[in-house]
């Protein structure tokens, strides 16, 4: 039992190592170019990659680690000179949407030369054995060997920034980029070495990582969120406490893996230590970084010296914008937008492809949930990244209750907004204490902490999901089985739900919000206590997002973890970015434009993320305000349309926004 | 002049090793209007922090109405009647000039938790902000942006944006900085028409404008009081010309 103790805590030192070889990375280029890169996982899969072809080539383990680490620098240094150079002086939320089209087109680059699957990995001959560090007790001499080398990696990495004239530039730049340049150091250069060093760091960590790893593509995003953790419990920007944080994270979660069961047995029955334990145990190190931020929002060991970066302007921090191209047509467009959706399921009857419904049915439904992230996105400028949380939650409590033998939609669907509504408060009060690149994170977190406990549940399909045994019912008034009811019963929600979203931007509650997005400090001086609205905001927006997921769940008849996976979330955040922010039109045409690019450009071809991680890029340079800023009318003050007393209500509907 | 309204007890506020705000007792009567001088860098800014709330003390305390107020939020400091600007204009650019002091007055006039009726046609609020705008001269620019505003009159808009909601007390973070001598002019004769219906703190380099204004001056360097009395006996105190002359090495 103790023998076995040792070996689980070396497992967790192992992996916390190889966090810290993640984190480092991106706790340098978050300190130095407050810069948030989720591109850093698809170089850890790149070094694992491209090492690993090497050394099958070569013959030579060792020749596999320079390579590893030398293509990944390089790589990193041109991401930088392309890409990534551009986004310094970016919001947060555009870093975010383009190094996620980084990741597709990276992931998607890598499945298309390498294949799509798996890439054996050997362990090197002179590692195979095993090593008796106490007697009795053999340990895999690789896994030692992975833990040496991160170790003497993280050495070179303290002496790199600590005792060298390189890293006194770096250390210095960290802590005032425009006083360092202003004596003359070429601060682009510096940028641009340290996130080859990252690269490297990344790509190193996924080359030794590999052996005991699958390599396929896409294998650095789970690492690269539990890297993201790491980060925000050590404190972003801190090199020492990303490593502490590392290796608490490393060991707990090991541990809790190997253990928790056992000791839940002793208070629990053993049927329910089964069921409850291994959902915990995934669940941990999030329950962990939740507990460590309440207490200390800025993680355990701040960066120390370096002034909390100012936060680039989250959106616009401009007067209102000119017209766009297309403002002439906005009536006409918005005008056939609504007919095209009315008409839809007669049109798809005519032509015998009915089809078309479910598609229909599929864009409403994430019309409602981005409409519901773009409350707390576009109105109030938190920075969502774990949005897809909810429509999970809803979708489960629909395939639980099905499963139950609750089959009414009058109980399931309220009980789906609540349920999220009720988990949104619990994690929005300590997401909220936090702000900026941090919030981003947590939302991430939580989402994945959600996602790992959701394919826990094993009784409900574990990891694979379940087929949802039967739709909601509603005392005969509407058949889901019927598409076209279904379909006109989502599209009254959700012109429902748009009109409530548009007449909530105009009062007061609304208002606090714009306040809050465009300056947090201001309200608070002005006596507005932001927390509080904010707090309902996330509720308020959570509870949408589950009653998208219920109806998510019936349309596509299923329930699993992976409407919870974080690329789930991008998605959401793409279509509000992509339709526009702070407007109901632009998350209806944002569902539809990314809904209908998939769907063309799957049927185009297999990898079709690649052309879609590239627009993705594109949008973040060249789409400003998304595609309903080209029918953006003109700025506030044009005279609105003259309404009798009794239609005063529907003012909002047809007044350009301030 | 009246009672105490505002008040600190030993107040400090330490960044690093630095003592930015070095134990300050400090008191602000009902009706008066105090200036706070110093040389740059003297924990002028970090003082006005520490009494709107942006910052909470390391030691020692704040007191309105000699009730231990060191704990509250900003937020809620505003509530009770302590109102600022900031040293950098500090308004909403997208919102209209009246938008933006109707959601000042928004904050004052219960929650905010309405999710149906237009703000717009809140007519109270409305009245209010028209008022203060008046007051100010910016009348005509209501319904523009107040992105377009010049220099000056965002300047007078976050004043607006703090008076609308009837303050106790009027916390002035450099109201003249950047303005040109015209508005300069225009600012000060609007401060001085502040006078006595509110108590004023006013921190400000504008030496003109301080002498003009102030009923009592309170000199602050390297985050220490070194003077607080009449701006006569303050302008002939050999220690503020220290303090100001960097007598103890202390950057101009």
């Amino acid at each position: 039992m103790q023998l076995l103790f040792v070996e689980q805590l070396l497992n967790g030192v192992q992996l916390g190592v190889i966090l810290f070889l993640m984190a480092a990375g991106l706790t340098l280029t978050f300190g130095i170019m407050n810069l948030v890169n989720l591109a850093h996982g698809s170089l850890f899969m790149l070094g694992a990659y491209l090492g690993v072809t090497f050394a099958l080539v070569t013959g030579s383990f060792v020749a596999g680690f320079v390579a590893a680490g030398l293509a990944t620098f390089v790589i990193g240094l041109v991401l930088e000179r392309l890409v990534i150079r551009h986004l310094y002086a970016r919001s947060h939320l555009d870093q975010v949407m383009c190094t996620v089209g980084l990741v597709y087109v990276l992931n998607e680059a890598t499945r298309m030369v390498f294949g799509p699957e798996p890439l054996h990995a050997p362990i090197p001959a002179f590692l195979a054995g095993s090593v008796e560090l106490i007697p009795g007790a053999p340990y895999p001499a690789y896994r030692l060997a992975m833990i040496g080398a991160g170790l003497a990696i993280a050495g070179l990495l303290y002496v790199l920034i600590g005792r060298t004239r390189m890293g006194m530039l770096i250390r210095a730049g960290a802590s005032n980029r425009v006083m360092t340049s202003v004596l003359g150091v070429n601060i682009g250069a510096i940028y641009a070495v340290v996130f080859g060093i990252g690269a490297a760091l990344a790509g190193f960590a996924g080359y030794i990582a590999a052996p005991i790893l699958t390599v396929y593509p896409g294998m650095g995003d789970n690492v690269l969120i539990l890297a993201l953790v790491v980060l925000v419990v050590g404190g972003m920007g801190s090199v020492k406490g990303a490593f502490v944080a590392a290796l608490l994270v490393g060991v707990i979660d090991t541990i809790g893996r190997a253990y928790l069961k056992d000791l839940m047995a002793l208070v629990l029955s053993p049927v329910a230590a089964n069921t409850v334990a291994p959902a915990l145990a995934s669940m941990l190190i999030y329950i962990l970084m939740a507990v460590i931020l309440f207490f200390r929002p800025q993680g355990l060991i701040p960066a120390a010296g370096l002034r909390r970066p100012e936060a680039p302007p989250e959106a616009s921090d401009h007067g209102p914008s000119g017209p766009g191209v297309l403002a002439r047509w906005r009536v006409p467009a918005i005008g056939l937008l609504c007919g095209a959706f009315l008409l839809l399921p007669l049109v798809a009857g005519f032509a015998d492809q009915p089809f078309w419904v479910d598609m229909g049915l599929r864009v409403i439904i994430f019309a409602i949930a981005a409409l519901s992230l773009d409350l707390i996105l576009g109105q109030t400028g938190l920075v969502s990244f774990g949005h897809a949380l909810y429509l999970g939650i809803g979708a489960y409590v629909v395939g639980i209750l099905a499963d139950a033998g609750v089959e009414s939609g009058f109980v399931q669907w309220p009980l789906a907004m609540g349920l999220s509504a009720l988990l949104a408060a619990a994690l929005s009060v300590v997401a909220l204490r936090t702000s900026g690149t941090f919030f981003i994170m947590i939302t991430l977190a939580f989402a994945q902490m959600m996602f790992y406990g959701a394919s826990s549940l094993y009784d409900y399909g574990g990891d694979d999901g379940m087929h949802l045994a039967v739709r909601s019912t509603f005392g005969g008034l509407v058949d889901l089985y019927d598409s076209r009811q279904f379909y006109y019963l989502a599209l009254a929600l959700l012109v429902v739900l748009a009109g409530l979203n548009m007449r909530l931007a105009r009062a007061r509650f609304g208002t606090v919000l714009k306040g809050i997005r465009i300056n947090e400090r201001r309200m608070e001086a002005a006596g507005f206590p932001t927390f509080r609205y904010k707090l309902a905001a996330c509720v308020l927006s959570a509870a949408v997002c589950g009653l998208a997921g219920a109806m998510l769940a019936n349309a596509a008849e299923f329930v699993g973890p992976q409407y919870m996976d974080w690329t789930r979330s991008a998605e959401l955040m793409i279509m509000v970015v992509a339709g526009g922010l702070a407007t109901p039109f632009g998350a209806i045409i944002g569902a539809l434009a990314y809904l209908g690019i998939e769907k063309y450009l799957s049927d185009l071809t297999i990898h079709w993320r690649l052309g879609f991680g590239a627009l993705l890029i594109l949008l973040v340079f060249l789409g400003r305000g998304g595609l309903s800023a080209l029918f953006a009318p003109g700025p506030a003050g044009q005279p609105a349309p003259v309404l009798k007393g009794s239609f005063r209500w529907a003012r909002p509907f047809f007044r350009p926004r301030a | 002049m009246g009672k105490t309204l505002l008040q600190t007890a030993g107040v400090t506020r330490r960044f690093g090793g630095l003592n930015a705000v070095d134990a300050v007792d400090f008191d602000l009567a009902a009706g008066e209007l105090v200036a706070v001088i110093g040389p740059n860098g003297a924990g002028k800014t970090t003082f006005v922090n520490l009494l709107s709330g942006a910052l909470r003390p390391d030691a020692g305390a704040v007191l309105f109405e000699g009730r231990d107020i060191s704990r509250l939020p900003m937020d809620a400091r505003a509530r009770l009647g302590i109102a600022r600007s900031f040293q950098i204009a500090s308004i909403f650019p997208e919102l209209s000039v009246i938008e933006n002091v109707a959601l000042a007055a928004q904050a004052h006039a219960g929650h905010s938790f309405h999710f149906w009726r237009e703000v717009a046609d809140e007519a109270p609020l409305r009245r209010k902000a028209q008022a203060q705008l008046a007051g100010l001269g910016l009348s005509e620019c209501a319904e523009r942006p107040a992105s377009q505003l010049s220099h000056g009159e965002k300047r007078l808009l976050e004043i607006a944006m703090a008076l609308v909601v009837e303050p106790r007390v009027l916390l002035l973070d450099e109201p003249m900085a950047g303005l040109g001598i015209a508005e300069a002019r225009r600012m000060i004769d609007f401060i001085a028409g502040l006078k006595g219906r509110f108590s004023i703190l006013l921190v400000e380099h504008d030496m003109e404008a301080v002498f003009s204004l102030a009923d009592r001056v309170f000199v602050l360097a390297s985050g220490a009081r070194v003077a607080d009395g009449p701006p006569e006996a303050v302008r002939t105190d050999p220690r503020v010309q220290l303090a100001y002359l960097g007598g103890e090495g202390e950057d101009l």
